[in-house]
Protein backbone atom coordinates (compact mmCIF):
# COMPACT_ATOMS: atom_id res chain seq x y z
CA UNK A 1 0.00 0.00 0.00
CA UNK A 2 1.18 3.58 -0.73
CA UNK A 3 2.18 5.64 2.14
CA UNK A 4 -0.25 8.45 3.32
CA UNK A 5 0.96 11.90 2.73
CA UNK A 6 2.72 13.71 5.07
CA UNK A 7 2.65 10.93 7.34
CA UNK A 8 4.92 7.76 7.90
CA UNK A 9 1.94 4.96 7.64
CA UNK A 10 0.99 3.58 4.96
CA UNK A 11 -2.62 3.14 3.53
CA UNK A 12 -4.32 -0.05 5.02
CA UNK A 13 -7.51 -2.55 3.80
CA UNK A 14 -9.96 -0.26 5.60
CA UNK A 15 -8.67 2.67 4.12
CA UNK A 16 -10.13 1.82 0.91
CA UNK A 17 -13.00 0.17 1.94
CA UNK A 18 -14.11 3.18 3.59
CA UNK A 19 -12.73 5.47 -0.03
CA UNK A 20 -14.75 2.64 -1.74
CA UNK A 21 -17.86 3.15 0.00
CA UNK A 22 -17.68 6.98 -0.07
CA UNK A 23 -17.00 7.29 -3.23
CA UNK A 24 -18.77 3.89 -5.37
CA UNK A 25 -21.59 3.15 -3.05
CA UNK A 26 -22.71 6.66 -0.85
CA UNK A 27 -25.63 7.07 -2.95
CA UNK A 28 -26.66 3.25 -2.77
CA UNK A 29 -26.53 3.75 0.14
CA UNK A 30 -27.77 7.39 1.42
CA UNK A 31 -30.92 6.62 -0.89
CA UNK A 32 -31.85 2.78 -0.19
CA UNK A 33 -35.44 2.56 0.13
CA UNK A 34 -34.49 -0.07 2.97
CA UNK A 35 -31.95 1.89 5.06
CA UNK A 36 -34.73 3.14 7.35
CA UNK A 37 -32.56 4.29 10.13
CA UNK A 38 -31.08 7.07 8.24
CA UNK A 39 -27.29 5.75 7.96
CA UNK A 40 -25.49 7.61 5.78
CA UNK A 41 -22.44 6.59 4.08
CA UNK A 42 -20.01 9.15 5.68
CA UNK A 43 -21.12 7.48 9.09
CA UNK A 44 -20.13 3.82 7.51
CA UNK A 45 -17.12 5.47 6.70
CA UNK A 46 -16.03 7.05 10.14
CA UNK A 47 -16.44 2.96 11.95
CA UNK A 48 -13.87 1.69 9.21
CA UNK A 49 -11.30 4.67 9.99
CA UNK A 50 -9.33 6.33 12.87
CA UNK A 51 -11.72 9.40 13.20
CA UNK A 52 -14.99 9.72 15.80
CA UNK A 53 -17.69 8.13 14.37
CA UNK A 54 -21.04 10.58 14.83
CA UNK A 55 -22.36 11.03 18.50
CA UNK A 56 -23.71 7.83 20.02
CA UNK A 57 -22.50 5.50 17.59
CA UNK A 58 -18.95 5.02 18.81
CA UNK A 59 -20.02 1.68 21.16
CA UNK A 60 -20.94 -0.15 17.58
CA UNK A 61 -17.42 0.42 16.56
CA UNK A 62 -16.42 -2.78 18.41
CA UNK A 63 -18.75 -4.97 16.52
CA UNK A 64 -17.05 -3.98 13.30
CA UNK A 65 -13.59 -3.44 14.75
CA UNK A 66 -12.92 -5.19 17.89
CA UNK A 67 -12.04 -8.70 19.36
CA UNK A 68 -15.17 -10.49 18.89
CA UNK A 69 -16.21 -7.95 15.47
CA UNK A 70 -18.18 -9.61 12.93
CA UNK A 71 -14.93 -9.77 10.65
CA UNK A 72 -13.34 -12.33 13.32
CA UNK A 73 -16.68 -14.06 13.96
CA UNK A 74 -16.64 -14.75 10.00
CA UNK A 75 -13.46 -15.94 8.77
CA UNK A 76 -12.74 -18.83 10.63
CA UNK A 77 -16.16 -20.58 9.79
CA UNK A 78 -15.19 -19.64 5.93
CA UNK A 79 -11.90 -20.69 5.66
CA UNK A 80 -12.71 -23.57 7.11
CA UNK A 81 -15.36 -24.39 4.95
CA UNK A 82 -13.12 -23.43 2.24
CA UNK A 83 -9.61 -25.06 3.09
CA UNK A 84 -11.71 -28.20 4.32
CA UNK A 85 -10.45 -28.29 7.79
CA UNK A 86 -12.41 -28.08 10.66
CA UNK A 87 -10.12 -26.46 13.12
CA UNK A 88 -12.29 -23.08 12.48
CA UNK A 89 -15.35 -24.40 13.63
CA UNK A 90 -17.21 -22.78 16.91
CA UNK A 91 -20.67 -22.25 17.74
CA UNK A 92 -21.54 -18.63 16.22
CA UNK A 93 -25.26 -18.73 16.99
CA UNK A 94 -24.81 -19.73 20.51
CA UNK A 95 -21.90 -16.88 21.05
CA UNK A 96 -24.52 -14.14 19.39
CA UNK A 97 -26.99 -15.47 21.79
CA UNK A 98 -25.09 -14.41 24.55
CA UNK A 99 -23.51 -11.32 23.79
CA UNK A 100 -24.18 -8.47 26.25
CA UNK A 101 -23.43 -5.20 26.99
CA UNK A 102 -21.19 -5.00 30.45
CA UNK A 103 -19.31 -2.40 32.16
CA UNK A 104 -15.29 -2.37 31.65
CA UNK A 105 -13.59 -4.04 34.67
CA UNK A 106 -11.17 -0.88 35.01
CA UNK A 107 -13.21 1.85 33.84
CA UNK A 108 -16.71 1.25 33.77
CA UNK A 109 -16.81 2.12 30.17
CA UNK A 110 -19.90 0.21 28.81
CA UNK A 111 -18.27 -3.02 25.88
CA UNK A 112 -19.56 -5.73 23.92
CA UNK A 113 -19.50 -8.88 26.48
CA UNK A 114 -20.31 -12.41 26.71
CA UNK A 115 -23.06 -13.33 29.34
CA UNK A 116 -21.51 -16.58 31.53
CA UNK A 117 -23.43 -18.98 30.22
CA UNK A 118 -21.86 -18.18 26.51
CA UNK A 119 -18.32 -19.20 28.21
CA UNK A 120 -18.07 -22.25 26.49
CA UNK A 121 -19.05 -20.63 22.89
CA UNK A 122 -16.45 -18.25 23.20
CA UNK A 123 -14.30 -20.80 24.36
CA UNK A 124 -14.39 -22.78 21.49
CA UNK A 125 -14.34 -19.05 19.32
CA UNK A 126 -10.58 -18.43 21.23
CA UNK A 127 -9.31 -22.28 20.42
CA UNK A 128 -10.48 -22.19 17.18
CA UNK A 129 -8.61 -19.16 16.07
CA UNK A 130 -5.55 -20.79 17.85
CA UNK A 131 -5.90 -23.89 15.55
CA UNK A 132 -6.73 -22.13 12.39
CA UNK A 133 -3.65 -19.98 13.37
CA UNK A 134 -1.09 -22.62 13.95
CA UNK A 135 -2.49 -25.30 10.89
CA UNK A 136 -3.38 -22.88 8.77
CA UNK A 137 -2.79 -19.23 8.71
CA UNK A 138 1.08 -19.46 10.42
CA UNK A 139 1.40 -22.63 8.02
CA UNK A 140 4.99 -22.94 7.27
CA UNK A 141 4.26 -23.36 3.06
CA UNK A 142 1.04 -21.09 3.38
CA UNK A 143 3.44 -18.16 5.02
CA UNK A 144 5.41 -19.40 1.97
CA UNK A 145 3.14 -18.48 -0.29
CA UNK A 146 1.93 -15.27 0.96
CA UNK A 147 5.74 -13.96 0.68
CA UNK A 148 5.58 -14.88 -2.89
CA UNK A 149 2.44 -13.40 -3.89
CA UNK A 150 3.93 -10.17 -2.42
CA UNK A 151 6.21 -10.24 -3.94
CA UNK A 152 4.19 -11.00 -7.36
CA UNK A 153 1.83 -8.10 -6.73
CA UNK A 154 5.11 -5.56 -6.29
CA UNK A 155 6.09 -6.69 -9.65
CA UNK A 156 3.08 -6.71 -11.54
CA UNK A 157 2.12 -3.16 -9.88
CA UNK A 158 5.81 -1.64 -10.92
CA UNK A 159 4.93 -2.91 -14.52
CA UNK A 160 1.69 -1.47 -14.81
CA UNK A 161 3.09 1.78 -13.36
CA UNK A 162 6.01 1.74 -15.56
CA UNK A 163 3.38 1.29 -19.06
CA UNK A 164 0.93 3.88 -18.07
CA UNK A 165 4.10 6.07 -18.18
CA UNK A 166 3.83 7.03 -14.59
CA UNK A 167 6.65 6.55 -11.57
CA UNK A 168 7.49 3.00 -11.15
CA UNK A 169 5.81 2.63 -7.61
CA UNK A 170 4.92 -1.53 -6.41
CA UNK A 171 1.87 -0.18 -5.06
CA UNK A 172 -1.73 0.31 -5.21
CA UNK A 173 -2.89 3.82 -5.88
CA UNK A 174 -3.62 5.71 -3.40
CA UNK A 175 -7.06 5.95 -2.10
CA UNK A 176 -7.65 9.25 -1.94
CA UNK A 177 -6.90 12.11 -4.23
CA UNK A 178 -7.07 15.58 -5.16
CA UNK A 179 -10.20 15.53 -6.20
CA UNK A 180 -13.01 12.87 -6.89
CA UNK A 181 -12.66 12.18 -10.25
CA UNK A 182 -9.01 10.94 -9.46
CA UNK A 183 -10.18 9.50 -6.32
CA UNK A 184 -12.25 7.23 -7.74
CA UNK A 185 -10.01 6.61 -11.13
CA UNK A 186 -7.57 5.18 -8.34
CA UNK A 187 -10.03 3.19 -6.34
CA UNK A 188 -11.20 1.89 -10.20
CA UNK A 189 -7.29 0.68 -10.84
CA UNK A 190 -7.29 -0.58 -7.52
CA UNK A 191 -10.66 -2.73 -7.70
CA UNK A 192 -9.56 -4.35 -11.38
CA UNK A 193 -6.70 -6.07 -8.97
CA UNK A 194 -8.70 -9.21 -8.75
CA UNK A 195 -7.78 -12.82 -7.98
CA UNK A 196 -8.03 -13.86 -12.06
CA UNK A 197 -6.11 -10.78 -13.77
CA UNK A 198 -3.03 -12.01 -10.83
CA UNK A 199 -3.59 -15.26 -12.05
CA UNK A 200 -3.45 -14.88 -15.62
CA UNK A 201 -0.17 -12.94 -15.57
CA UNK A 202 1.14 -15.84 -13.04
CA UNK A 203 0.01 -18.13 -15.76
CA UNK A 204 1.23 -16.47 -18.59
CA UNK A 205 4.86 -16.12 -17.21
CA UNK A 206 4.37 -12.44 -16.81
CA UNK A 207 4.70 -11.88 -12.93
CA UNK A 208 8.39 -12.23 -12.36
CA UNK A 209 10.29 -14.91 -10.56
CA UNK A 210 8.10 -14.90 -7.88
CA UNK A 211 5.26 -16.00 -10.03
CA UNK A 212 7.66 -18.55 -11.51
CA UNK A 213 7.88 -20.00 -7.96
CA UNK A 214 3.97 -19.89 -7.57
CA UNK A 215 3.30 -21.63 -10.52
CA UNK A 216 6.24 -24.11 -10.59
CA UNK A 217 5.10 -24.79 -6.77
CA UNK A 218 8.66 -24.25 -6.40
CA UNK A 219 8.35 -22.05 -2.89
CA UNK A 220 10.86 -21.65 -0.70
CA UNK A 221 11.35 -23.70 1.97
CA UNK A 222 12.48 -23.23 5.89
CA UNK A 223 15.62 -23.84 6.74
CA UNK A 224 15.46 -22.70 10.91
CA UNK A 225 13.04 -22.00 13.26
CA UNK A 226 12.18 -21.26 16.80
CA UNK A 227 9.81 -23.23 19.07
CA UNK A 228 6.19 -22.05 19.13
CA UNK A 229 6.50 -19.67 21.77
CA UNK A 230 10.44 -18.48 22.00
CA UNK A 231 12.53 -17.10 24.74
CA UNK A 232 13.46 -13.62 23.37
CA UNK A 233 17.58 -14.88 23.15
CA UNK A 234 15.70 -17.43 20.86
CA UNK A 235 14.48 -15.08 18.56
CA UNK A 236 16.89 -12.78 18.22
CA UNK A 237 19.63 -15.99 17.28
CA UNK A 238 17.99 -16.59 14.54
CA UNK A 239 17.73 -12.96 13.65
CA UNK A 240 21.22 -11.82 14.44
CA UNK A 241 23.35 -14.85 13.55
CA UNK A 242 21.40 -17.40 11.20
CA UNK A 243 19.65 -14.56 9.01
CA UNK A 244 22.69 -12.70 7.87
CA UNK A 245 24.48 -16.02 6.79
CA UNK A 246 21.47 -16.82 4.42
CA UNK A 247 20.33 -12.75 3.24
CA UNK A 248 22.32 -13.18 0.06
CA UNK A 249 20.72 -15.88 -0.92
CA UNK A 250 17.55 -14.64 -0.89
CA UNK A 251 17.22 -15.89 2.63
CA UNK A 252 14.04 -13.86 4.48
CA UNK A 253 12.70 -14.07 8.18
CA UNK A 254 8.94 -14.71 9.03
CA UNK A 255 8.00 -13.55 12.59
CA UNK A 256 4.21 -14.86 13.21
CA UNK A 257 3.28 -10.96 14.33
CA UNK A 258 3.52 -10.46 10.69
CA UNK A 259 0.64 -12.65 9.84
CA UNK A 260 -2.04 -11.04 8.09
CA UNK A 261 -4.61 -12.97 11.36
CA UNK A 262 -2.42 -12.75 14.57
CA UNK A 263 -3.52 -15.19 17.10
CA UNK A 264 -4.94 -13.17 20.40
CA UNK A 265 -6.88 -13.98 23.50
CA UNK A 266 -7.01 -10.47 25.01
CA UNK A 267 -9.79 -8.12 25.29
CA UNK A 268 -13.03 -10.63 25.39
CA UNK A 269 -14.95 -9.95 28.74
CA UNK A 270 -17.37 -11.80 30.15
CA UNK A 271 -19.86 -10.51 32.66
CA UNK A 272 -22.04 -13.22 35.39
CA UNK A 273 -24.72 -10.67 35.97
CA UNK A 274 -22.60 -8.99 38.87
CA UNK A 275 -18.84 -8.21 37.80
CA UNK A 276 -16.97 -8.24 34.47
CA UNK A 277 -13.39 -9.91 33.49
CA UNK A 278 -11.34 -11.00 30.89
CA UNK A 279 -12.09 -14.51 29.41
CA UNK A 280 -8.46 -15.93 30.68
CA UNK A 281 -10.14 -15.24 34.20
CA UNK A 282 -12.71 -17.47 33.66
CA UNK A 283 -11.27 -19.76 31.74
CA UNK A 284 -8.07 -22.34 32.43
CA UNK A 285 -8.34 -23.15 28.85
CA UNK A 286 -7.91 -19.96 27.92
CA UNK A 287 -5.53 -19.04 30.20
CA UNK A 288 -3.46 -22.08 29.92
CA UNK A 289 -3.14 -20.96 25.64
CA UNK A 290 0.59 -18.96 25.06
CA UNK A 291 0.82 -16.33 22.39
CA UNK A 292 2.34 -17.95 19.10
CA UNK A 293 5.38 -15.70 18.48
CA UNK A 294 7.17 -18.25 16.41
CA UNK A 295 10.18 -17.16 14.14
CA UNK A 296 11.20 -18.98 11.04
CA UNK A 297 13.88 -18.44 8.12
CA UNK A 298 13.10 -18.93 4.33
CA UNK A 299 15.58 -19.73 1.51
CA UNK A 300 14.91 -20.44 -1.97
CA UNK A 301 14.34 -24.31 -2.91
CA UNK A 302 17.30 -23.91 -5.13
CA UNK A 303 19.78 -22.74 -1.95
CA UNK A 304 18.29 -25.08 0.65
CA UNK A 305 21.19 -27.40 0.78
CA UNK A 306 23.93 -25.00 0.57
CA UNK A 307 22.39 -23.39 3.61
CA UNK A 308 21.73 -26.08 5.48
CA UNK A 309 25.39 -27.12 5.01
CA UNK A 310 27.05 -23.72 5.45
CA UNK B 1 10.07 3.47 12.33
CA UNK B 2 10.15 -0.06 12.45
CA UNK B 3 11.23 -2.15 9.25
CA UNK B 4 8.51 -5.00 8.76
CA UNK B 5 9.81 -8.62 9.44
CA UNK B 6 12.15 -7.76 12.45
CA UNK B 7 11.96 -8.90 15.86
CA UNK B 8 10.18 -5.90 17.51
CA UNK B 9 11.97 -5.73 21.06
CA UNK B 10 11.74 -2.11 21.22
CA UNK B 11 8.15 -2.91 21.63
CA UNK B 12 8.62 -5.69 23.99
CA UNK B 13 11.30 -3.47 26.09
CA UNK B 14 8.97 -0.26 26.15
CA UNK B 15 6.46 -2.55 27.87
CA UNK B 16 8.99 -4.22 30.56
CA UNK B 17 10.15 -0.65 31.12
CA UNK B 18 6.81 1.12 31.78
CA UNK B 19 5.94 -2.07 34.02
CA UNK B 20 9.42 -1.53 36.03
CA UNK B 21 8.84 2.15 36.20
CA UNK B 22 5.02 1.94 38.15
CA UNK B 23 6.48 -0.32 39.94
CA UNK B 24 9.61 1.79 41.42
CA UNK B 25 7.02 4.63 42.00
CA UNK B 26 4.55 2.23 43.82
CA UNK B 27 1.51 3.41 41.18
CA UNK B 28 -0.94 0.82 39.97
CA UNK B 29 -0.58 -0.62 36.43
CA UNK B 30 -3.40 -2.12 35.01
CA UNK B 31 -3.90 -3.28 31.48
CA UNK B 32 -6.01 0.25 30.79
CA UNK B 33 -3.43 2.36 32.03
CA UNK B 34 -0.48 0.86 30.21
CA UNK B 35 -2.92 1.01 26.89
CA UNK B 36 -3.22 4.85 27.78
CA UNK B 37 0.62 5.53 28.89
CA UNK B 38 2.07 4.09 25.35
CA UNK B 39 -0.34 6.31 23.49
CA UNK B 40 0.24 9.17 25.29
CA UNK B 41 3.65 8.56 24.25
CA UNK B 42 3.57 8.07 20.78
CA UNK B 43 0.94 10.94 20.24
CA UNK B 44 2.40 13.59 23.14
CA UNK B 45 5.88 12.59 22.86
CA UNK B 46 6.37 11.82 19.26
CA UNK B 47 7.81 8.37 20.32
CA UNK B 48 6.51 5.97 17.67
CA UNK B 49 6.57 2.70 18.22
CA UNK B 50 4.21 1.77 15.32
CA UNK B 51 1.20 0.68 17.69
CA UNK B 52 -1.85 2.15 15.49
CA UNK B 53 -4.46 2.97 17.95
CA UNK B 54 -8.55 3.26 17.22
CA UNK B 55 -10.75 5.00 19.05
CA UNK B 56 -13.38 2.74 21.15
CA UNK B 57 -15.80 4.03 23.88
CA UNK B 58 -13.52 3.31 26.45
CA UNK B 59 -11.12 5.50 24.76
CA UNK B 60 -7.93 4.76 22.49
CA UNK B 61 -7.43 1.29 22.43
CA UNK B 62 -4.45 -0.67 20.16
CA UNK B 63 -4.80 -4.45 19.87
CA UNK B 64 -1.57 -5.25 19.15
CA UNK B 65 -0.44 -3.43 22.30
CA UNK B 66 -2.64 -5.68 24.58
CA UNK B 67 -0.87 -9.38 22.27
CA UNK B 68 2.06 -7.69 22.85
CA UNK B 69 1.63 -7.75 26.63
CA UNK B 70 0.74 -11.22 26.28
CA UNK B 71 4.16 -12.12 24.68
CA UNK B 72 6.07 -10.28 27.36
CA UNK B 73 4.10 -11.93 30.09
CA UNK B 74 4.87 -15.17 28.12
CA UNK B 75 8.72 -14.06 27.87
CA UNK B 76 8.80 -13.55 31.87
CA UNK B 77 8.75 -9.66 31.82
CA UNK B 78 5.92 -9.13 33.34
CA UNK B 79 3.20 -10.63 35.81
CA UNK B 80 -0.14 -9.97 35.15
CA UNK B 81 -2.82 -10.73 37.90
CA UNK B 82 -6.46 -10.19 38.43
CA UNK B 83 -6.98 -8.17 41.92
CA UNK B 84 -10.32 -8.84 43.00
CA UNK B 85 -10.21 -6.64 45.61
CA UNK B 86 -10.22 -3.36 42.96
CA UNK B 87 -11.89 -5.41 40.04
CA UNK B 88 -9.02 -5.05 37.94
CA UNK B 89 -5.95 -6.52 36.44
CA UNK B 90 -2.47 -5.66 38.40
CA UNK B 91 0.91 -6.01 36.16
CA UNK B 92 4.22 -6.45 38.00
CA UNK B 93 7.60 -7.10 36.70
CA UNK B 94 8.27 -10.92 36.22
CA UNK B 95 12.20 -12.37 36.80
CA UNK B 96 12.97 -11.85 33.00
CA UNK B 97 11.99 -7.69 33.16
CA UNK B 98 15.75 -6.72 33.23
CA UNK B 99 16.44 -9.23 30.19
CA UNK B 100 13.97 -8.13 28.23
CA UNK B 101 14.85 -4.34 28.85
CA UNK B 102 18.27 -4.68 28.01
CA UNK B 103 17.59 -5.93 24.65
CA UNK B 104 16.93 -2.63 23.62
CA UNK B 105 18.85 -0.74 26.38
CA UNK B 106 19.75 1.91 23.81
CA UNK B 107 16.09 3.11 22.60
CA UNK B 108 15.21 3.05 26.45
CA UNK B 109 17.95 5.37 27.16
CA UNK B 110 16.76 7.60 24.50
CA UNK B 111 13.01 8.16 25.93
CA UNK B 112 13.93 7.78 29.54
CA UNK B 113 13.09 11.31 30.17
CA UNK B 114 9.39 11.30 28.06
CA UNK B 115 9.12 8.06 30.55
CA UNK B 116 10.08 10.20 33.49
CA UNK B 117 7.49 12.94 32.37
CA UNK B 118 4.75 10.38 31.36
CA UNK B 119 5.02 8.25 34.70
CA UNK B 120 5.13 11.53 37.34
CA UNK B 121 2.49 13.47 35.19
CA UNK B 122 -0.09 10.45 34.86
CA UNK B 123 1.21 7.65 37.03
CA UNK B 124 -1.18 8.42 40.08
CA UNK B 125 -4.24 8.86 38.03
CA UNK B 126 -7.13 6.17 37.76
CA UNK B 127 -7.97 4.36 34.81
CA UNK B 128 -10.82 6.45 34.70
CA UNK B 129 -9.10 10.00 34.40
CA UNK B 130 -6.19 8.23 31.86
CA UNK B 131 -8.61 7.25 29.64
CA UNK B 132 -10.40 10.71 29.74
CA UNK B 133 -7.13 12.23 29.35
CA UNK B 134 -6.07 9.99 26.61
CA UNK B 135 -9.58 10.37 24.59
CA UNK B 136 -8.97 14.33 24.72
CA UNK B 137 -5.56 13.97 22.89
CA UNK B 138 -6.72 11.48 20.78
CA UNK B 139 -9.67 13.97 19.39
CA UNK B 140 -7.17 17.15 19.49
CA UNK B 141 -6.95 18.89 16.08
CA UNK B 142 -5.75 22.20 15.37
CA UNK B 143 -9.12 22.77 13.25
CA UNK B 144 -10.85 22.33 16.69
CA UNK B 145 -11.47 25.34 19.44
CA UNK B 146 -11.75 24.03 23.08
CA UNK B 147 -15.34 24.43 23.14
CA UNK B 148 -15.62 21.98 20.20
CA UNK B 149 -13.30 19.50 21.94
CA UNK B 150 -14.88 19.00 25.12
CA UNK B 151 -18.28 19.01 22.87
CA UNK B 152 -16.38 15.91 20.92
CA UNK B 153 -15.32 14.41 23.88
CA UNK B 154 -18.51 14.48 25.66
CA UNK B 155 -20.26 13.27 22.33
CA UNK B 156 -18.16 9.73 23.33
CA UNK B 157 -18.61 9.40 27.40
CA UNK B 158 -21.55 11.93 27.80
CA UNK B 159 -21.34 10.58 31.57
CA UNK B 160 -18.65 12.92 31.68
CA UNK B 161 -19.72 16.61 32.69
CA UNK B 162 -18.58 19.37 30.32
CA UNK B 163 -16.75 20.60 33.67
CA UNK B 164 -15.01 17.43 34.53
CA UNK B 165 -13.98 17.10 30.90
CA UNK B 166 -12.53 21.07 30.64
CA UNK B 167 -11.01 20.83 34.08
CA UNK B 168 -8.79 17.53 32.39
CA UNK B 169 -8.03 19.96 29.27
CA UNK B 170 -6.96 22.54 31.63
CA UNK B 171 -4.73 20.43 33.16
CA UNK B 172 -3.02 18.18 30.39
CA UNK B 173 -2.64 21.66 28.80
CA UNK B 174 -0.56 23.38 31.78
CA UNK B 175 1.73 20.27 31.33
CA UNK B 176 2.45 20.53 28.05
CA UNK B 177 0.82 17.70 26.25
CA UNK B 178 -1.97 20.11 24.07
CA UNK B 179 1.10 22.15 22.36
CA UNK B 180 2.66 18.88 21.18
CA UNK B 181 -0.52 17.06 20.10
CA UNK B 182 -1.67 19.64 18.24
CA UNK B 183 0.35 23.13 18.06
CA UNK B 184 -2.64 24.73 19.75
CA UNK B 185 -6.17 25.10 19.34
CA UNK B 186 -8.03 27.01 16.69
CA UNK B 187 -9.14 30.44 18.40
Amino acid sequence: MPVIPGEKKRYNHEDYSAAIIRNVFADVIDKHPDNVHGITAEELCAFLGQAKPPKNMLFWRELIKGQMDADRADYLLRDSHHIGVAYGRYDLPRLVATLTVAPDPETGEARVAVKEKGIQAVEGLIIARYMMFTQVYFHHTRRAYDHHITEVLKFVLEAESRKSGGQPSPTFLPPEAADRVSACSNLESYLAWTDPVVWELIDNRRAGLHGDLIRLRRHDRVIARTSATPTPKEVLELQRNTLPKVCEIGGWLDLADCAWYKFDKAGIFVNDGKRTDELSHWSAVVKGIDPVFQARIYVPLDSKEKAIND
Amino acid sequence: MLKLHEVQLDRYALIAEVIRRFEKAHYRLGKTALQKIVFLLQRSCGVDVGYSYTLYTYGPFCADLARDLDVVEAFGAAQVSYDLSFGGYQIHPGPANEEVRNYAAVFLQSISGNLDKLVADFGGLSAKELELRSTLVYLMKPSLSREELVQQVRDVKPHFSPDLIATALQEIEAKGYVETATNGFAV
